[in-house]
């Protein structure tokens, strides 16, 4: 059955992306920020997925297409253009939430090396959010990933 | 004893050993299990947490799995109260802040945020010495990061 966030959030809006394809091209572009994309990034990206309601009723198989997909479209397009049209399709209420996931992301393996912190310091600006919200949720995830 | 050991199961039946690992799991467990069952959103956001620290990381998963059976196994046997008096004391402080941040984010993980679970953060969060006014910033973090 087709949930109700499918049904809301599935609708294919402009530039052909849905907000499922722009939110896991976000996360997938920061995986790719440093140009080696391995596959924990993958891993951990799916298990991302895998636990938002955005993504109900999509398997592990769907979700790698998706990813896969992202991939093409990323190399196609390159990296700045490719975020910016991701983001003009992802609803505003859900950019704070890929923002976290992209700090989230980026920290979990215990290095966060200068083309990430670039790569997330001109996200937070093409998202909009403001410096101190960013440090916030940066500050967090961090702790979080620690130990 | 290396805190390592603390993970290996000799198949001894008796009272499980709790060093800092099992400390710290036993609290994202309680979390997970404090509103009275373990969602599958709940288990799997506790899961990736516990694989991705350093901590764990000279464990295998099937060691990892053994720890949480018979974690779950006590859970059943004393209650999360219990549970949790035992976890806090042997988890290094400086790992307080970031067990109280994971749990909260474990508790997030299904989006529903019962009474329940409000109660157990809330004395999770003096237990562990995290400030009122850093718990409410990690809240506003961990729902964004859990929404949608």
């Amino acid at each position: 059955m087709t949930s109700f966030f499918e049904l809301f959030f599935g609708r294919r809006r402009k530039n052909n992306l849905t907000a499922q394809e722009a939110f896991v091209g976000i996360l997938l572009s920061s995986c790719m920020c440093d140009e080696e994309l391995a596959d924990t990034e993958v891993q951990g990206l799916i298990t991302c997925l895998t636990r938002m309601k955005l993504y109900e009723g999509y398997d592990a198989v769907k979700c790698d297409q998706l990813v896969s997909n992202a991939k093409v479209a990323l190399e196609q397009r390159g990296l700045d253009r490719y975020v910016d049209q991701c983001i003009s399709n992802l609803p505003v209420e859900l950019r704070e939430t890929v923002y976290a996931n992209v700090c989230n992301m980026v920290v979990a393996d215990g290095v966060y090396c200068d083309n990430e912190e670039r790569f997330v310091d001109l996200l937070r600006e093409k998202l909009s959010i403001q410096k101190t919200a960013a440090a916030e949720i940066m500050d967090v995830i961090v702790v979080k990933n620690r130990g | 004893m290396p805190i390592a050991d603390d993970l290996i199961d000799d198949g001894s039946e008796d009272e499980l050993s709790f060093g800092p690992l099992e400390g710290f799991a036993a609290i994202l467990l309680s979390a997970s299990a404090c509103d009275g069952h373990l969602a599958d959103e709940e288990m799997h956001c506790l899961m990736t947490a516990l694989y991705r620290m350093k901590l764990y990381s000279q464990h295998s998963a099937a060691q990892i799995g053994s720890m949480m059976d018979r974690l779950v196994a006590e859970l059943e046997r004393c209650g999360v109260d219990v549970l949790i008096a035992r976890a806090v004391p042997v988890v290094p402080p400086e790992l307080f802040e970031t067990a109280f941040v994971n749990a909260v984010d474990v508790v997030f993980a299904d989006r529903v945020v019962d009474e329940d679970e409000k109660r157990f953060i809330d004395n999770l969060r003096v237990k562990l010495r995290v400030e009122a006014t850093r718990a409410e910033s990690i809240f506003k973090v961990l729902r964004a990061k859990n929404m949608g």
